[in-house]
């Protein structure tokens, strides 16, 4: 019963515990951070598959295959099958309005059968829904009364005065760069593309590969989707299958004869001698998956279907030119660099998780000391050993658990905000977060050093262990504000500090930053050790004060080296911070999304949770024992 | 034998803790014979009791007299169960505490002995009545504390009424005199109702007018509830206090 009382009232008195409570809090909520981001990611990654590409796929190169109506009526035979879809897939010439021009990615596909593999209908822009806010009137009228889901669907453009003389077309909402993305993700559209004419060029592929002639099309827009993949939305416009079939060529046509030299056979009625047929041809086959079904069995069974089917049709393309893949190895590229970072974040999760038990036990043992007496006096009353070891590891769990709680907490509205904290960090305030994030950092290595060297302190004078930590954390602390201050200030106003700017170089950032604190805590280190062991040698060491002090020299000589090494390389102005650092952590470009995804996994944070407390508890445990084996007689001898 | 249960101010606590020591109609309640302590310092070797016997009768209040640095600490940590000797027995109603296991050796430290101390030795994050109530707690498993809470709490705050203390029951220990400390961890001692009372230099730190309440306080023990009482001193005005004064010299007990 003891346990409890003592443990929540040490809970209550000390302002050690808080630090301790705040390890916890920041490791547990970078990991649920990093976790639920990552998460997010990998989710992002597999929903795209879905909604892009199916399950699985049967492509062709450029040049198509044949007979894929037959193929997709057996591979929709096949129970491990749900559903399956033509696309012809091209590349060619967009010219939107204004004169611009851009390279695309034609998709034909047949709007209802896309459906039925994709989540094609969800990733439209324009629904009735969105067509009811009143920022987007204009549009609305554009549609008038028709549905523009409908309009994608079919593939038909909604006005009257259109059908039948241009085809219709589905454009990414990246693809006008007359499209603006605000910072919150919604869209601005300077020139709206929907109802506009616009002119779509591509170079037809023959089935032996060979170039057509360009051929132009006019397409209306009658709606644009948002996958949410950036590269897929900025290239992609989709249009009728039989469209894009025309215009690669590869419907049905009939075949010219052609001589042993290559020439054109040419037939009494002087036209080309016709000699058989070309069946028709698409790219592409998307298969997905029946419910239960995963997407490798899914592709076995497409496999030997296809296996079957052209061993049936030899004059289909030879099976070499054929891939028949899974989303996910479509989509390797992404997936190993996500399963790589994971790696290397897992890798980083578990230092971290050292770290925090280090601290946890480094911080719990000097509670352990200063208590050494308290220790006597309940052993002498009776409690014992395991209880008082039992005392200290509750402490160290409760500390967990509060820690954990706490950083849930923040990890959850970080992870909620974590667009917007990117935006911000992408802007001038991020470079003071960082100013302020670097040296606390800093700092906060500081004081742990600070605390490792109380406790070797500790141990041979006790009574000074309060003044030493005061002084270490202080001293370390107040050296990283001063530089923290002298960034900011040149960081915010460039040019108003043009002296100090001239003397030291403005700030190059957070690399500067903590190359500076890492030197200055290794000068620190090592003085430190070179004193302690002088002192060692003249056999006085209990001087805790006259070391604390070396902390806030340390922080001195850290601030130095960090305006030195700013010396180094004064050409680095502050505005090319942003630039430097890419503040813009999120390349859309690069990391594939247009957001950062993030979701939260409960089940996630209670594993991570349930390891945060236990690391806390394991912190606590050699602190504890130590509390166990404190000799009561020896504690109790002396006030 | 004084039956010190049925006189006192305070009413034996009932079912939950169990007396493993059956209580004998022996005079001697406490007794230990030749004891050796050596304490090992660098490469000396400090003997410090060479051979101490003796015999607490039940019910008497005994002073172990002795200069600074006779041992006498050493002694009474023994005879309490809290330190182990290198030679020698302490029989506690004829039960050898050497050769109990750790844990009951802790909870006989509980239930049958009250330290006191020169330096009151409080817990400064408790109050008055927790630092009190701290030895049932210590006792009670936390079933037991919840059902008797209510009881043991109105009983600490009876006896430390009975101490004078009753207007202080809420404060911390740094918010105390001397004087009002030593007598919160006279309560400590005395919750749990203990056979024996051990005392070490229970005024050494206070003045002379103080210590001379405190001394008061044990008398009134001794005499109304037949508290058995050891208490060490290097005073010998403190030891005139008490019923019977043995001297503790060059390691020996010797009768004065
Ligand atoms: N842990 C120890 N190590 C070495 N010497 C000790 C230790 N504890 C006590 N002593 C020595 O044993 C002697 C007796 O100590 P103590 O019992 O405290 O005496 P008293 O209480 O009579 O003043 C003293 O000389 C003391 O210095
Ligand atoms: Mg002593």
């Amino acid at each position: 019963m003891y346990k409890l009382l003592l443990t929540f009232r040490y809970l209550r008195r000390k302002l050690i515990p808080i630090f301790a409570l705040l390890a916890v809090m920041l490791c547990t909520a970078m990991v649920i951070i990093v976790i639920s981001v990552m998460g997010g990611f990998l989710d992002m990654v597999k929903n795209a598959g879905k909604t892009l590409m199916g399950d699985v796929s049967i492509s062709a190169g450029l040049g198509g295959f044949s007979h894929y109506e037959g193929l997709i009526q057996e591979i929709e035979k096949i129970p491990e099958a749900d559903a399956a879809t033509p696309i012809v897939v091209a590349y060619g010439l967009l010219k939107l309005p204004g004169d611009y021009v851009k390279g695309v990615q034609v998709y034909g596909i047949d709007g209802a059968g896309q459906d039925r593999v994709t989540q094609y209908r969800d990733t439209m822009f324009w629904t009735r829904k969105r067509l009811a806010d009143p920022q987007y009137a204009l549009i609305a009228g554009v549609y008038g009364n028709t549905d523009p889901v409908e309009a994608a669907m079919t593939l038909t453009p909604p006005w009257k005065e259109l059908d039948g003389k241009v085809d219709a077309a589905v454009i990414g909402i990246e693809v006008s760069p007359h499209n603006f993305r605000r910072k919150d993700g919604s869209y601005e559209f300077y020139w709206p593309s929907v109802g506009e004419v616009m002119t779509l060029s591509v170079l037809p592929v023959t089935k032996k590969g060979g170039l057509l002639e360009p051929k132009h099309t006019r397409v209306v827009v009658v709606n644009e989707f948002n996958s949410g993949v950036y590269d897929v939305d900025s290239q992609r416009v989709i249009i009728p299958f039989k469209t894009a079939q025309d215009m690669m060529n590869m419907t049905e046509s009939q075949r010219v004869a052609i001589d042993d030299e290559g020439n054109v056979v040419i037939g009494p009625d002087g036209q080309p001698k016709i000699d058989g047929t070309v069946p028709a041809r698409c790219t592409e086959v998307q298969v997905s998956a029946a419910p239960g079904v995963t997407a490798e069995q899914l592709r076995d069974a497409v496999e030997n279907v296809y296996k079957r089917y052209s061993d049936a049709h030899p004059e289909m393309v030879s099976r070499s030119f054929i891939r028949i893949e899974t989303w996910q190895q479509r989509q390797a590229k992404f997936l190993s660099a996500v399963e790589n970072e994971k790696g290397l974040m897992s890798f980083l999760f578990s230092i971290i998780s050292i770290v925090a038990v280090a601290m946890v036990g480094v911080i719990f043992y000097m509670i352990v000391l200063q208590k050494t007496r308290d220790i006597g006096i309940l052993r002498a009353i009776g409690a014992s050993q395991p209880g008082i070891a039992s005392i200290f590891l509750l402490y160290g769990a409760v500390i967990g658990l509060l820690g954990a709680a706490l950083g849930t907490a923040l990890a959850y509205a970080v992870v909620l905000n974590i667009n917007a904290i990117h935006e911000w960090l992408g802007n001038g305030w991020g470079a003071f977060a960082y100013f302020v994030i670097a040296p606390c950092g800093g700092a906060v290595v500081l004081t742990a050093i600070g605390a490792a060297h109380a406790l070797v302190e500790t141990i041979f004078d006790r009574k000074r262990l309060a003044t030493f930590i005061i002084l270490a954390v202080s001293g370390a602390v107040l050296g990283l504000l001063a530089a923290i201050l002298v960034h900011v200030a040149m960081s915010m106003w460039p040019g108003r500090y043009a002296i100090i700017e001239r003397l030291f170089g403005a700030p190059s950032g957070v690399v500067v930053v903590v190359k500076a604190v890492t030197c200055g805590l290794v000068a620190l280190a090592a003085l430190d050790g070179v004193y302690c062991l002088v002192d060692w040698l003249l056999g006085r060491l209990r001087r805790p004060a006259k070391v604390a002090l070396l902390l806030p020299i340390g922080a001195v000589v850290s601030f130095l080296v960090l305006l030195a090494m700013n010396l180094t390389n004064p050409a680095l102005a502050v505005e090319r911070l942003n630039a430097d650092l890419g503040f813009q952590i999120w390349d859309r470009s690069v990391y594939f999304f247009d957001k950062i995804p993030s979701r939260v996994d409960w089940r996630e944070v209670v594993v991570i949770v349930i390891v945060a407390v236990a690391s806390s508890t394991i912190g606590a445990l050699i602190p504890a024992l130590r509390a166990a084996f404190v000799d009561p007689v020896r504690s109790l001898r002396y006030e | 034998m004084l039956d010190i249960r049925c006189r006192g101010l305070i009413q034996h606590p009932a079912s939950s803790i169990q007396y493993r020591f059956a209580m004998t109609t022996q005079d001697s309640i406490l007794k230990a014979t030749s004891l050796h302590k050596h304490y090992q310092m660098g490469r000396e070797d400090l003997h410090v009791l060479r051979g101490v016997d003796i015999s607490v009768r039940a019910g008497e209040w005994l002073c172990i007299l002795g200069a600074s640095g006779s041992g006498k600490s050493t002694l009474l940590h023994l005879l309490g169960g809290l330190d182990t000797p290198d030679r020698g027995d302490v029989l506690f109603n004829e039960q050898d505490l050497f050769s109990l296991s750790s844990a009951e050796r802790d909870r006989f430290r509980n239930r049958h002995v009250g330290f006191v101390f020169q330096f009151y030795h409080l817990l400064p994050e408790l109050n008055v009545v927790e630092n009190t109530l701290i030895s049932a707690m210590v006792g009670a498993s936390l079933g037991a504390w919840t059902r008797r809470r209510g009881e043991l709490r109105e009983r600490a705050v009876a006896l430390l009424d009975q101490l004078g203390l009753g207007e202080r029951v809420r404060h911390r220990p740094n918010e105390l005199s001397g004087g009002e400390r030593q007598r919160v961890a006279i309560a400590r001692a005395l919750i749990n109702q203990p056979d024996v009372l051990l005392a070490d230099e229970p005024t050494g730190n206070l003045d002379r007018k103080t210590g001379a309440t405190i001394l008061d306080v044990l008398a009134d023990l001794h005499r109304d509830h037949g508290q058995t009482i050891v208490m060490v001193t290097h005073d010998q005005s403190v030891a005139d206090r008490a019923d019977r004064v043995l001297t503790l010299e060059l390691g020996k007990l010797q009768k004065s």
